[in-house]
């Protein structure tokens, strides 16, 4: 899969950028990988594209068009407009999905989507009183859906009014006007082919029913929630800061005696690996599965509640567990998963992601200043746990207001094989100061 | 393009103060798009006993400036080489990295070393060069 985004905060003009099962970003502060992460975020997001500002969705927030909008300086200014898409190869047919944003007293508004599958496109733009629909298409959209006579080569323009207050979203919204345009604008099926009902399924199939099969973008916010002694008022619905997890522990952990699953074991598995625990005991505070419960971990002698272990057992556990209940095709967005943890658990992280990442169809992408995490990952590879092929790094480093992004390769051996003269020169500056120091 | 460091002359290059004559070598892998290169049970073990160039190769392996090489491989082509005995210098395992990376540009300072390397019965397509003091800076510029 790759994402693009054309004129986003320093990303000026059009960068396209190769997200692989494990995809690592690397790069000084302020190098523009958290905007990256948030950009992915919203194209990934099931209400993409959407009139609604998908950009501040937690833990993301990259505020107005203002703040979104490359900046050039000087003459140039801040761009007019900026774009976000993805686009898959993956699969039979190729898909893509692009959206365009101009500045709208202050926040982005949708002007532009088009949204491929294989040769069929649909466009709409939005203009200040109506949606203007073009879809072209010329053979059938998939062999199980909705078909259109393979013979036919059309394009068919038609638009919509917008209504105030109504939001546009790909997903939902969308179907709406869809069904408005099935009764007023195609007309009654006349007998020709390709019927107007054939027409609406097939639209219907592209922006709802092809666009299922896309990644889902889950992610994760980089500072954990802090643990609590006792838990007793909870949900499980997703939450950045992993407020819902201690919730699905208990579900996880709510095994009979001698009894395992998968879930517990690559928890566990992890816990050994990392030297944070070596397992995890739900304690009930009473008979009922509604009760309040501790969370209490074991590592060398008796266990302890959570809140009186290391801090890293609490920040590491939001992301573990939901990389490991996440469905498959999820794409997980992980913001310094390290943070908190001793080195040799930062590479238990890196041996973890590569182990889901090749045993499901889940996808990472990880924003990370950690050394190990990376080596770990290099490692990896050498070691064929993992292919070179399926390792994205990408070197984000900040050029005055604009950012260069490199995409560095691994050979088989973990090499890394086309890194630019100034990816680590401040590491190996400090590493001559360092040995110098005595002189 | 990427070099080999013998052990014997790796204080004086992989260090925060290069000797004069290694300095240009040092300066061409930090700031080029050269890389050292790695491999081989006898160089690896070489390196770890000097523990401060072990940890500036560790830094530039994860800058992608030295590149690392299946040790196996290395072991295999070295033990090639002992058994058909044909080289002057006992240092088999830095010709048999030269013929498994490709790597043409020796630092050294072990005469028959040097011999070996020039040799295209053992180093060939291209041939091997030697670097041993700043006059052979050219060497460099390739790189």
């Amino acid at each position: 899969m790759k994402i693009t985004l054309t004129n986003v905060r320093g990303f000026e003009g059009t960068h396209t950028f190769s997200i692989r099962p494990i995809t690592i970003l690397i790069g000084e502060n302020s190098s523009g990988k958290t905007t990256l992460l948030a950009a992915i975020s919203a194209a990934l997001n099931t209400d993409f594209p959407a009139t609604e500002n998908l950009f501040n969705r937690a833990p993301f927030e990259l505020g107005s068009f203002d703040t979104i909008a490359t900046y050039r300086g000087g003459k140039y200014g801040r761009a007019s407009s900026f774009s976000v898409g993805w686009d898959d190869n993956k699969g039979k047919a190729s898909k893509s999905c692009f959206a365009t944003f101009e500045n709208q007293g202050g926040t982005p508004r949708l002007s532009l989507m088009e949204v491929k599958d294989g040769p069929n496109v649909l466009t709409v733009q939005v203009t200040k009183a109506n949606y203007e629909f073009v879809f072209q298409y010329n053979k059938k959209v998939s062999r199980a859906e909705p078909k259109i006579d393979p013979g036919a080569n059309t394009t068919i323009q038609f638009s919509a009014k917008l209504e105030g207050g109504r939001s546009f979203r790909l997903q939902d919204t969308f179907r709406y006007y869809l069904e408005q345009l099935k009764v007023n604008d195609l007309g009654p099926d006349s007998g020709t082919s390709p019927s107007s009902s054939e027409i609406f399924d097939a639209l219907h199939y592209m922006t709802v029913g092809s666009m299922r099969s896309r990644p889902h973008a889950t992610a994760i916010a980089p500072m954990r929630t802090r643990p609590r002694r006792t838990y007793d008022d909870l949900n499980e619905e997703f939450k950045p800061e992993g407020e819902h997890i201690p919730l699905i522990l208990a579900r996880l952990l709510a095994l009979k005696e001698g009894q395992t699953s998968k879930e517990v074991e690559a928890l566990e598995s992890y816990g050994v690996a990392s030297g944070l625990f070596s397992k995890i005991v739900v304690k009930r505070l009473g008979k009922q599965s509604s009760d309040p419960f501790q969370v209490r971990i074991k590592l060398k002698g008796p266990d302890a509640n959570l809140i009186d272990v290391g801090y890293g057992v609490s920040q590491s556990l939001p992301i573990v567990i939901d990389s490991i209940v996440a469905p498959n095709n999820e794409m997980l967005l992980i913001q310094q998963p390290e943070v908190h943890l001793h080195p040799k658990a930062q590479a238990a992280l890196g041996s973890f992601f590569v182990g889901l990442a090749t045993n499901s169809s889940k996808q990472f992408v990880i924003e990370t200043h950690s050394d190990y995490l990376v080596d770990r990952v290099r490692i990896a590879v050498a070691e064929g746990k993992i292919s070179e092929s399926e390792v994205s790094l990408l070197y984000l480093e900040r050029n005055g207001l604009d950012i260069n992004v490199h995409q560095l390769e691994l050979d088989s051996l973990g090499n890394i094989t086309n890194a630019p003269a100034t990816y680590r020169e401040f590491f190996l500056k400090e590493e001559m100061n360092l040995m110098s120091r005595a002189k | 393009m990427c070099l080999i460091i013998d052990a014997n002359c790796a204080v004086d290059t992989l260090s925060a103060s290069p000797s004069a004559a290694f300095e240009p070598v040092m300066a061409t892998i930090s700031k080029k798009n050269a890389a050292m290169v790695m491999g081989g049970t006898k160089l690896r073990a070489e390196y770890k006993k000097l523990s401060s160039v072990w940890r500036f190769i560790v830094a530039l392996d994860q800058a992608g400036k030295a590149k690392t090489y299946s040790d196996a491989e290395v072991d295999a082509a070295q033990a090639n080489l002992e058994s058909a005995g044909l080289l002057k210098s006992d240092d088999p395992h830095i010709v048999a990295l030269a013929q498994v990376s490709g790597a043409r540009l020796l630092c050294s300072r072990d005469q028959d070393l040097h011999q070996d390397f020039r040799d295209k019965s053992f180093v060939d397509n291209p041939r091997g060069n030697v670097y041993q003091n700043q006059s052979h800076s050219r060497l460099l510029r390739k790189c």
